[in-house]
């Protein structure tokens, strides 16, 4: 006798594939390269993982995907964790996808790469960009977490470089999920209050996963779009994140920070010292140099005053002299002496017109007198 | 104006000087100048306080400074 076989229902047969399936591949590792990518409104994912022979069906939820740091697309070559589950309404099977990693990079490496790539080409990174530190900074924001080493060290050299600091500490988280929303409000809040000139943004060192919330876009926004002047300061010397690509200045360490954002006191107290010695010495030489010449020139001007006088003594006597002797009074006093006809003053040269009788007056050098003419002889 | 610009005022001043290419009533006055330079710099670092303080912000959304104390070591 024939055992008749069990009818099954679809939903029934599709039930056990499900089951065995499920069982089968709970976890399971997949590599392979993205094709057919799709990503709806829902912000769930549907692709399909290939290599040369074959292809797997795949989806990749939106929690899940939510926590890939870095862009995944067609093409790219990845790596899948997750299990294998059956969609009954299709009859499909596929791999529900928990995690995905990059092939042969992490997936913060790569994430880190994609954000430097994009805002490099943004310019956010230009370095015409770039505003210059203030020389001396009235007061200091510093955004870092206040509990640490970190925030003590920065402190610590201001001390020892300055002493009298103005330093604003704006406490932030500065790992984990909520620090990068932290930060950014800092930076936003520091520029609004407008209390300090420059800003610190720091943290000490750590892994990738520990600094990643200095290579996050939001920081990166931040940073550029702040009005004040950022410095950089986040892990060890070797450690380069997205922020300090940004900043206007970045330093190896936060205690580098310190000792760039503020000039040591001493030395500019020595250089102002020296400076103003200099300033006294060069007056020191410049009034005796000039003292100097003014002394050569007013004796220069002395000279030359004092034989102009001398030379022109001689030329008034001399002048004097030629005058004296063409006055008609240097005559007289020779003992000549000069006659006039009364009637008209004509001055006698000639008996001629002189007749007896006429009155005539004669200048001597000391007075004239009058007289009368007796008789003339002529020459 | 800034202690940086003062105190570059201040070094090209004493170049000036250094260089003795000035008169003397030039040379006068640009030294005062430069001792006025030299006295706010000083001042100016005289005038500086040491302060540190610790952001926090109230529920409204004010921020509010208190003086910040370093935590036990």
């Amino acid at each position: 006798m024939l055992v008749e076989p069990k009818v099954r229902t679809v939903s029934e047969l599709t039930q056990d594939i499900k089951l065995v399936l499920e069982c089968a591949f709970e976890e399971v590792v997949v590599e392979g390269e993205i094709s057919n990518l799709r990503q709806p409104s829902s912000g769930h994912n549907y692709f399909s993982l290939k290599d040369s022979s074959a292809q797997i069906r795949c989806v990749f939820f939106r929690g899940d995907a939510a926590k890939v740091k870095f862009k995944f697309s067609d093409g790219m070559q990845v790596v899948c964790y997750g299990r294998v589950g059956v969609y009954e309404r299709d009859g499909q099977y596929q791999l529900v996808v928990a995690r995905m990693e990059p092939k042969g990079q992490g997936a913060l490496q790569l994430a880190f790469m994609q954000l430097k790539e994009k805002l490099a080409k943004e310019g956010l990174f230009d370095e015409a960009r770039k505003r210059p530190l203030p020389f001396l900074p009235k007061a200091i924001g510093v955004i870092t977490s206040p509990t640490g080493a970190v925030i003590r060290d920065i402190l610590h050299i201001l001390e020892r470089r300055f002493k009298d600091a103005h330093v604003v500490i704006y406490p932030v988280r500065v790992q984990g999920d909520e620090a990068s929303g932290e930060i950014v409000q800092a930076i936003e809040d520091m520029n609004n209050s407008k209390e300090v000139e420059v800003l610190i943004l720091a943290r000490g060192g750590g892994s990738l996963e520990d600094l990643w919330c200095f290579n996050e876009e939001n920081v990166a926004r931040a940073i550029y779009k702040s009005d004040i002047p950022i410095i950089s300061a986040i892990g060890h010397e070797t450690d380069f994140t997205i922020a300090d690509f940004v900043a206007d200045r970045r330093a190896p360490t936060p205690s580098a920070a310190a000792e760039i954002v503020l000039p040591s006191r001493q030395e500019l107290e020595e250089k102002i010292q020296h400076l103003m010695l200099y300033l006294k010495r060069s007056l020191e030489d410049i009034v005796p140099q000039n003292m100097q010449r003014v002394d050569d020139l007013l004796e220069a001007m002395y000279r030359a005053l004092g034989s102009l006088a001398e030379n022109s003594n001689v030329r008034l006597e001399g002048l004097i002299n030629e005058l004296n002797a063409l006055s008609p009074l240097g005559i007289l006093k020779r003992g000549y002496s000069i006659t006039t006809r009364l009637a008209d003053n004509k001055v006698l040269q000639s008996v001629c017109n002189l007749k007896k009788g006429e009155r005539v007056k004669t200048r001597l050098s000391e007075g004239t007198f009058v007289s009368e003419v007796e008789e003339t002889a002529a020459r | 104006m800034g202690f940086e610009e003062n105190l570059k005022k201040l070094e090209k001043i004493v170049d000036e000087l250094h260089a003795e290419k000035l008169s003397l009533e030039k040379s006068i006055e640009k030294f005062e100048e430069g001792v006025k330079l030299g006295d706010l710099c000083v001042k100016a670092l005289d005038g500086m306080k040491k302060k540190i303080e610790v952001v926090s912000k109230a529920k409204d959304g004010k921020l509010k400074v208190k003086p910040f104390e370093k935590e036990e070591e």
